[in-house]
């Protein structure tokens, strides 16, 4: 099986890399970090991921930034993105603590490698990944 | 005995027809005096003897001479016989009546008390009773016969007698009365009163002298006594300074004294004797005394006092108080009047000057506004000034001599008074005292100072008393100290605001700092979180000691990460959403939050919900938030289970203290449609000490890891945007503690709140 890519764009390696690693462990995905999210567009054309994973607070652009320069491209428009952020609190009315803001769906980086899993998954699902 | 010096001439001339002419006058002049009745009886004797005797010697003689004829001889003889007869019977009557004289001189002699005695021209007693003869110390009169008195006294009272008696001889005139020193025969002095009379023969002429004498001792010691006593009196009445008088009823002096003889102008008070009081003094003194007298002695009246004013020479008026009774003799009989006139001019002056001090004092009591009084050491009142008249609204008539007992209406409050003067004439001390006194129903207060009042030899007479009335100066300093205490308390006021002020803005800091902490923080639980789900995966089944490192540091995580969300919610500046909703549904939905672990912690919940109360405005999600903290804390208050009260119910506002937060005071107000909602615990309650903290974020009593310190605050925060009121307290019952969250049945706002701006 094929399997999924998923790009994460966040300015702390340290979380990516370990996120990364539980990711891979968990099986079924092929993981790419993206630490400058000034180089997220590119690697976005170069990596084709099939979610991505977004911080919100970040040097240079943040990940507002980046949410809008995917938008602005026609061919990303429909890219699937996850804000991961520790600005959020899990959203306990949701089943995976999710929170919909501005149309995008947000999940707290604090919350259970679980759930956030689970929220990935439940994306990719949308997305007919 | 006259009849026998007169002898008529011509019997000279024939002596045989002289001298039957003499018998014959004889015998008539025996009889007619026998006849007539001599005084004496001795004379009345003799004249007897003589007639009798002269008659039968002049029968005899003319029988012998004439030698008539028998017949008519024998009729005069028998005549002269019958005549004789006649005549020796009235001699016998004579000699009786003689003996009876005799018995009579006799008993005179024997049983009169005095002393009587005859002496002759040679004053040798001649006769004396047997009075005399025990005074002279001779066993029996006759003994004393023929003796004279240098046979008995010494020479020169002796002389004296026989210097009387030859004056008597001499001049045939009576001593009579004569009071003589005498010491008598027991070595007894006393006094004789004598009476020495000239001794006659029949012929009248002096042939010595008798005499009477009486011991008058007695009455002679009386009389000086008498004597003395009324030198004495006399000298008492001249020494006296009044004026003394006694007049009889006819108003002329009979005594006055010196003083009197002075005032009158006498030159001594002999002058005045037998004048009268108009003779001295001027008709407008007298005037008056003349009826008094009047009256006096007509026993209308018992006594005069009368004072009047009486100008001297030197024109100073004297006032004169005169006092007049009536005299009495032993009778009873009104013979005169007794009076004193007394120059009271320096007492009256001494009187009005004592008066005027008094007066004097008893004004600058009166002015002065202390009231004052002065009570006896039996608690009568001497005196009172107009202080104490208005303080009690007693008049000083009324107060004066007598106690608090009798004036004060208050009986517990004149037992005070009693009690305090008591101890003042006990310790002999001054008392100060702070009393306080109802005067016209409002409370004023005294200071009062008790003291003794004592005479010249330093005992106590008396119980002053002054009391000031300082309520105003109590006023001023309790309100000084009001003020005071104010300023304290403002200033307390003031630097809780400022700390208040102060914890606002460290809350604000801690608000803004919050979300960026909050964002930092979490980041590195976030990598910490996915190294550890990493590591777990790789640590073996069997490795127990590590996956039970690796819990106890998800564990921490879960703190940090728990710690990190309260900091945010206190922060949160999100929206805040008010609906109305019916407070037991929060209530409800609480409960079913924490059902499981109270249950889990032995925890009973009884719910007394309220039925029909009124729909309040709420953000369901933050005030269930709310009360699952509260729960949640009365849980962990009971440490070994419990019992946990949720209550529900409306009610009026009544207790809005006034040092509420500024921000509860403006939502909440005295009479509001309330409802409240208590939970309830039966814990072990919250310390007074921490009473005040409890709001304080970070303050926790629970142990490390159990609690942030940070619910209450968040949660009163909550309760104050519902414009409501949380407050923890301890039960009434002491049985636990309570919390209790009140909100406005009637919300004056509905809709959307900005936390940020309720806040500020």
């Amino acid at each position: 099986m094929k399997s999924t890519r998923l790009l994460l764009i966040d300015d702390e390696p340290d979380f990516t890399a370990l996120l990364k690693a539980n990711l891979e462990a968990a099986g079924g995905f092929e993981v790419r970090e993206v630490n400058d999210s000034a180089k997220a567009i590119d690697e976005i054309w170069s990596f084709k991921p099939d979610l991505c994973l977004i911080d919100v607070v970040m040097p240079g652009m943040d990940g507002g930034d980046v949410v809008a320069k995917i938008r602005q491209d026609s061919a990303l428009a429909t890219l699937p993105i996850l804000m991961l952020t520790a600005l959020v609190e899990e959203n306990p009315d949701s089943d995976d603590g999710e929170t919909l803001t501005g149309g995008l769906p947000f999940v707290s980086k604090t919350s259970d490698f679980e759930r956030i899993l689970a929220c990935i998954e439940k994306h990719l699902e949308e997305a007919g990944v | 005995m006259e009849e026998k010096s007169d002898i008529p001439s011509e019997a000279r001339d024939d002596p045989a027809r002289s001298l039957r002419m003499a018998l014959a006058f004889c015998g008539l002049l025996g009889v007619g005096i026998l006849a007539v009745g001599a005084e004496h009886p001795a004379i009345r004797a003799a004249a007897g003897s003589v007639g009798a005797l002269s008659i039968v010697t002049l029968s005899w003689n003319l029988r012998r001479k004439v030698g008539v004829n028998s017949r008519e001889a024998e009729i005069l003889a028998e005549r002269l016989v019958a005549e004789c007869d006649e005549l020796e019977q009235k001699l016998s009557d004579v000699r009786e009546e003689h003996q009876t004289l005799e018995r009579f001189f006799d008993a005179l002699m024997e049983h009169v008390p005095s002393s009587l005695y005859f002496k002759d021209i040679d004053s040798r007693f001649l006769k004396v009773n047997q009075k005399m003869s025990e005074w002279f110390r001779c066993g029996h009169p006759s003994d004393m016969l023929g003796k004279t008195d240098h046979d008995f006294f010494d020479v020169s009272h002796a002389d004296d007698a026989l210097k009387d008696e030859r004056e008597i001889i001499r001049t045939g005139q009576a001593i009579v009365g004569k009071i003589e020193h005498e010491e008598f025969h027991d070595g007894k002095k006393g006094w004789v009163l004598t009476n020495k009379m000239p001794f006659r023969d029949q012929s009248g002429r002096v042939i010595g002298t008798f005499g009477m004498s009486s011991d008058v001792t007695e009455l002679m010691e009386t009389r000086n006594t008498l004597e003395r006593e009324r030198n004495m009196l006399r000298s008492l009445i001249d020494s006296f300074p009044d004026r003394i008088f006694v007049r009889d009823p006819g108003r002329q002096y009979l005594v006055v004294n010196r003083s009197m003889a002075e005032w009158a102008g006498a030159k001594s008070p002999t002058e005045m004797l037998g004048r009268r009081p108009e003779d001295f003094f001027p008709q407008r003194v007298t005037g008056k005394g003349m009826d008094e007298d009047l009256d006096l002695l007509a026993g209308e009246r018992e006594v005069v006092i009368r004072e009047w004013v009486m100008t001297d020479a030197d024109g100073v008026d004297h006032s004169v108080v005169t006092t007049k009774v009536p005299w009495f003799d032993v009778d009873g009989r009104c013979v005169g009047i007794v009076g004193m006139d007394r120059d009271v001019s320096a007492e009256r002056r001494a009187r009005a000057e004592l008066a005027e001090t008094q007066r004097r004092l008893q004004e600058v009591m009166d002015n002065s506004p202390a009231v004052v009084s002065m009570k006896s050491r039996t608690g009568t009142y001497l005196m009172v000034n107009r202080g104490f008249e208005e303080m009690f609204g007693l008049d000083r008539q009324v107060v004066l001599g007598k106690t608090d007992e009798d004036v004060l209406g208050d009986k517990e409050v004149a037992q005070a008074f009693r009690e305090r003067d008591r101890e003042v004439l006990e310790s002999g001390e001054v008392l100060p005292l702070d009393e306080r006194f109802y005067v016209d129903g409002h409370p004023r207060w005294y200071a009062t100072v008790r003291f003794p009042l004592r005479d010249d030899r330093g005992e106590i007479y008396a119980v002053g008393g002054v009391s000031t009335d300082v309520t105003d100066r109590r006023e001023a300093e309790d309100s000084m100290r009001r003020l005071n205490e104010d300023l304290v308390k403002v200033n307390q006021d003031l630097q809780r605001a400022q700390e208040q002020l102060i914890q606002a803005e460290k809350m604000e800091s801690i608000g803004r700092l919050a979300s960026g902490v909050a964002h930092e923080v979490k980041n590195p639980l976030a990598m910490i979180g996915m190294g550890l789900e990493l590591l777990a995966r790789k640590v073996p089944e069997e490795d127990e000691t590590a996956r039970e490192t690796i819990e106890r540091m998800k564990r921490g995580i879960e703190r940090a990460k728990r710690i990190v969300r309260g900091l945010v919610d206190f922060s949160s500046a999100r929206q805040f959403k008010l609906d109305p909703a019916c407070p037991n549904s929060v209530v409800k939905d609480a409960l079913s939050l924490v059902e499981y672990q109270l249950r889990k912690e032995g925890v009973t919940v009884v719910e007394e919900l309220g039925e029909t109360l009124p729909q309040v405005q709420i953000d369901l999600p933050k005030l269930e938030q709310v009360l699952v903290n509260l729960l949640i804390n009365a849980q962990q208050a009971m440490e070994k289970g419990g019992t946990i009260t949720v209550r529900t119910y409306e009610t009026r506002l009544s207790d809005v203290k006034r040092d509420e937060g500024l921000r509860t005071r403006s939502h909440l107000r005295m009479n509001d449609h309330v409802v409240c909602i208590e939970v309830l615990d039966t814990g072990p309650g919250i310390p007074e000490e921490n009473l005040k903290k409890i709001y304080d974020p970070f303050f926790t009593t629970k142990p490390t890891g159990v609690g942030t310190g940070l619910g209450l605050a968040v949660s009163r925060k909550i309760v104050e945007l519902h414009q409501g009121r949380l407050e923890l307290l301890n039960r009434e019952d002491g049985q636990g503690a309570l919390a209790r969250i009140t909100l406005n049945a009637c919300p004056p706002v509905a809709g959307e709140v900005h936390a940020g701006e309720a806040a500020s």
